[in-house]
């Protein structure tokens, strides 16, 4: 498991899971910034990491951030959640690439997936 | 016998006059009586058969040697007997007709009936006897379907929803895991975040109450409509499909659009099944929309009372109904999506159908579809000013 200290967005519209997801990724040691939508996240503009995403959100999705983020030139490490089993279903036929995980999810498997992201994001710098 | 005085016959041509009239009137008793598919029974005043009419002798249950001259409590079965006896005993009083409808068991089979009791010449009294069995058949038939189309479209319903309700579930089940999760991290923490614990704590509890709401409204919303028929309010009905569907709509991109009765139509309606049928409409038009684009996405639905009939109007601005299947389309098993039975507008028709109402179909002159429930109103929700 990595122990680096990282700076993570985590983007959901549901306040009672957003704040959920940023205790646990703060209990590991690392800092967090919240979002309510991904315009949100646009608009703050905050240098991240990693981004956790809610797939299904009021405005942009979850899919719509990320190929917005990588068209503009500036993709962010990118780990998708969402509680809705059919998005799963159709992610494994489609076979995108980002890592996407199905709400409840277990500490261990997002912590995982957030090193992978990270590690395996190819870097400018 | 009869209490009455005679008639004053004064000359023999009155006396020629009355006896006509009487055969007459006699002739014509007959042949009303013959035209009759009713039985009569005459009864003493202490429940003795005295006199019968029956159409033909196969209407009886017991040929008139076994009954005429016998008390009622000898020849019915007890219960029913005793009851017959009070009809009698309060067309003594009233006059009547008192009603009853009772069952009884002929060759193995319940045949029902319909006793009509007058009283009738002092203390006797005529039971008129009509054998209402094939329209309690009929009776006993549509309620079975009924309530075998409340319980099939129970499980639809439950079905259409599961998707919603998982979302709904995983949702407090995705903070109530997190925040476990993240309190065991932080107690391995040198010196321990307790107050970190205790806000995760918090949070554990008021999303496991989060979840239970959502089992309570699945559960009062099924419970409540079970196989209830009440006064319903339309605009109710419409405002909690859109609250069900809320964020399957914030999903498909689908912009909603009401526009409802400012007096709200009551229809006499099981509140489940209404619902069904509206949901079904409602998933209908966004899958109909949802290989447009998404600034196109747009569902409108109106509800208004009309002439004593109430009128639920879903609009899409999808791809329409292709005119060949206009008139098939609440056939079963008719179709146009890829993954669907072709059996939620067969079974939102047959509901429609039980609440004495219709659904149509047509296509907009401006692109999409309408489908249009009407359904007779019984009275606006907030009484609005007589004429």
């Amino acid at each position: 498991m990595n122990s680096r200290r990282l700076t993570l967005g985590v983007v959901d519209d549901d306040e009672d899971v957003r704040r959920a997801i940023e205790r646990l990724l703060r209990a590991f040691g690392h800092s967090v910034h919240p979002f309510a939508s991904a315009e949100d996240f646009q608009a703050q503009r905050v240098p991240v990491d990693c981004l956790i995403v809610d797939v299904r959100l009021s405005g942009l999705s979850g899919f719509e951030l990320e190929e917005r983020l990588r068209l503009d030139g500036s993709p962010v490490p990118m780990v998708l959640i969402t509680a809705d089993a059919d998005i799963v279903a159709q992610q494994n036929l489609n076979s995108i690439h980002l890592p996407l995980l199905s709400k409840p999810f277990d500490d261990e498997r997002l912590i995982t997936a957030i090193d992978r992201a990270v590690s395996g994001f190819p870097r400018s710098s | 016998m009869s209490t009455k005085p005679p008639n004053i016959i004064d000359t023999p041509a009155d006396y020629q006059h009355a006896l006509e009239a009487l055969r007459a009137s006699e002739e014509r008793n007959r042949a009303i009586l013959k035209a009759l598919p009713d039985m009569m029974f005459l009864m003493s005043a202490d429940d003795v058969f005295l006199d019968y009419h029956a159409k033909d002798a196969g209407q009886l249950i017991v040929p008139p040697e076994v009954f005429l001259g016998r008390n009622i409590t000898d020849i019915m079965p007890p219960p029913l007997a005793e009851q017959l006896r009070d009809a009698f005993k309060r067309a003594r009083l009233s006059g009547g007709p008192e009603i009853l409808e009772y069952s009884l068991g002929v060759d193995d089979q319940a045949r029902f009936y319909e006793a009509r009791v007058v009283g009738c010449d002092g203390e006797k009294v005529l039971s008129i006897v009509r054998d209402i069995t094939d329209r309690k058949r009929a009776e006993l038939d549509a309620d079975i379907h009924r309530r075998e189309l409340a319980h099939l479209s129970r499980v639809w319903l439950l079905g259409e929803l599961s998707s919603a309700l998982a979302h709904e579930l995983n949702q407090p089940l995705t903070a109530i895991l997190s925040n476990a999760q993240a309190a065991r991290a932080f107690l391995n923490h040198d010196p321990v975040d307790l107050a970190e614990v205790r806000a995760g704590l918090d949070d554990i509890i008021m999303n496991d109450k989060r979840a239970s709401a959502v089992n309570d409204r699945v559960r009062d919303l099924l419970k409540k409509g079970s196989n209830e028929w009440q006064p319903t309010n339309v605009n109710e009905v419409v405002a909690e499909v859109l609250e069900l569907t809320h964020s399957d709509m914030l999903a498909r991109r689908v912009a909603v659009t009401t526009q409802l009765a400012t007096a709200a139509p009551i229809v006499h309606a099981d509140r489940v099944q209404l619902m069904q049928v509206l949901l079904n409409l409602v998933l209908n038009a966004c899958d109909a929309m949802a290989d447009i684009a998404s600034v196109d996405r747009r569902l409108t639905i109106t509800t208004a009372l009309d002439d004593g009939f109430a009128r639920i109007a879903v609009i899409d601005r999808g791809v329409g109904l292709p005119p060949t299947q206009l008139a098939a389309v609440f056939e079963p098993f008719v179709t146009s999506k890829k993954h669907g039975l072709g059996l939620g507008l067969a079974i939102s028709r047959s509901i429609v159908i039980a609440h004495r109402g219709s659904l149509s179909a047509e296509n907009n002159a401006d692109g999409g579809a309408s489908f249009t429930c009407v359904l007779p109103a019984t009275a606006p929700a907030s009484p609005s000013p007589s004429p």
